[in-house]
């Protein structure tokens, strides 16, 4: 992603060295993301076609999300886009924790190729991929599970 | 027609503005949940005190979740259910519902929120998520707010039917099984 897709920042200090979301603060944050994905796939059909998206956070040297919905795809969906909704989620994260986006294979019976994050050409006002964090509370607290 | 013509990102980072604490709920269920293979009949995925993540709104009292106050709120919900089974047909299918319900088994009951979810052939044993969208929604002082599942009877074959198996479940790959969130809006 580019620096000027930022829409608006008032959470983390972002310059022209920046390469990482680095959680500025210990509190309580609210995170959402939507995905526009299409699996561009003829393999799914009858097949396993469990894809996970979400956000992650990586501290103490573990990837793990942080919020997250599972999408299961057929033969109904296999060959388009769909929109993919992570609702808003109200986590616990740590000074310095860095967070990204992210899609992994949960469980597919194929190998996905050609899969791909965007829009239908004929669609101009469409958006491929949004995420929003929002720092709520700043009070203490501890969450081990997500 | 360049690529970024048609691709738009937007990234929206909020930091902290003041000192208020946002007046929101969210708990998240950090055990897997067993179904019974019932149609029709509604089944309550139960949270415990321990599953609440944030609490600026509610009382969460023997297993029931109130509002503290009346107001305007947003709701929105989400399960991880995996029937766990192949199935045999590519003509079988497995139908479920998941709602949100104010004041279950009352007068004053009410869906706040509810989605369908079909599984297919081929998905029997892969989780899908059932989500809730946020919903703006009218509450009063006292009304319990719960999540339930149900088993549609147009399903043709049954769900895993061994007591061991916990239906709502993390899937592969991630560690969310099932959650509800409620922000005061006014």
């Amino acid at each position: 992603m580019d620096k000027q897709e930022i829409v608006s920042n008032s959470l983390f200090v972002i310059d022209e060295t920046t390469q990482k979301l680095i959680i500025p603060e210990n509190g309580y944050y609210e995170i959402s993301a939507s995905f526009h994905f299409n699996p561009n796939t003829s393999v799914i059909k009858f097949n396993r076609g469990g894809v996970n998206f979400g956000v992650v956070q990586i501290a103490e040297g573990v990837e793990q999300y942080v919020a997250a919905t599972r999408k299961s795809f057929d033969q109904k969906n296999q060959d388009e886009f769909s929109r993919i909704e992570v609702y808003p989620t109200i986590v616990y994260l740590q000074k310095d924790a860095v967070v990204a986006p992210a899609i992994s294979a949960g469980l597919l019976g194929n190998v996905l190729l050609s899969c791909e994050i965007g829009c239908n050409r004929r669609n101009k006002n469409c958006t491929s991929f949004s995420m929003n964090i929002k720092l709520i509370s700043d009070q203490d607290g501890l969450q081990r599970y997500y | 027609m360049g690529f970024k013509d048609i691709i738009k990102v937007l990234i929206f980072l909020v930091g902290f503005t003041g000192f208020a604490q946002e007046k929101s709920f969210y708990i998240r269920s950090i055990r897997s949940i067993h179904l019974e293979n019932t149609p029709s009949i509604m089944q309550q995925l139960k949270f415990e005190p321990v599953d609440v993540v944030y609490n600026k709104i509610t009382q969460f009292l023997n297993d029931k979740i109130t509002i503290s106050s009346s107001g305007t709120f947003e709701v929105s919900a989400f399960a991880n259910i995996n029937p766990g089974v192949m199935g045999s047909s590519s003509k079988d299918s497995i139908h479920m519902e998941l709602y949100l319900i104010k004041n279950p088994q009352s007068p004053t009951e009410e869906i706040l929120g509810k989605t369908e979810f079909r599984f297919s052939f081929g998905n029997f044993d892969v989780a899908a998520g059932l989500l809730i969208p946020p919903t703006e929604v009218q509450l009063q002082k006292n009304d319990e707010i719960s999540l339930w599942v149900k088993i549609l009877p147009t399903s043709n074959i049954d769900i895993n039917k061994s007591p061991k198996y916990d239906h709502v479940t993390k899937p592969t790959g991630m560690q969310q099984i099932a959650g509800m969130r409620i922000e005061k809006l006014l």
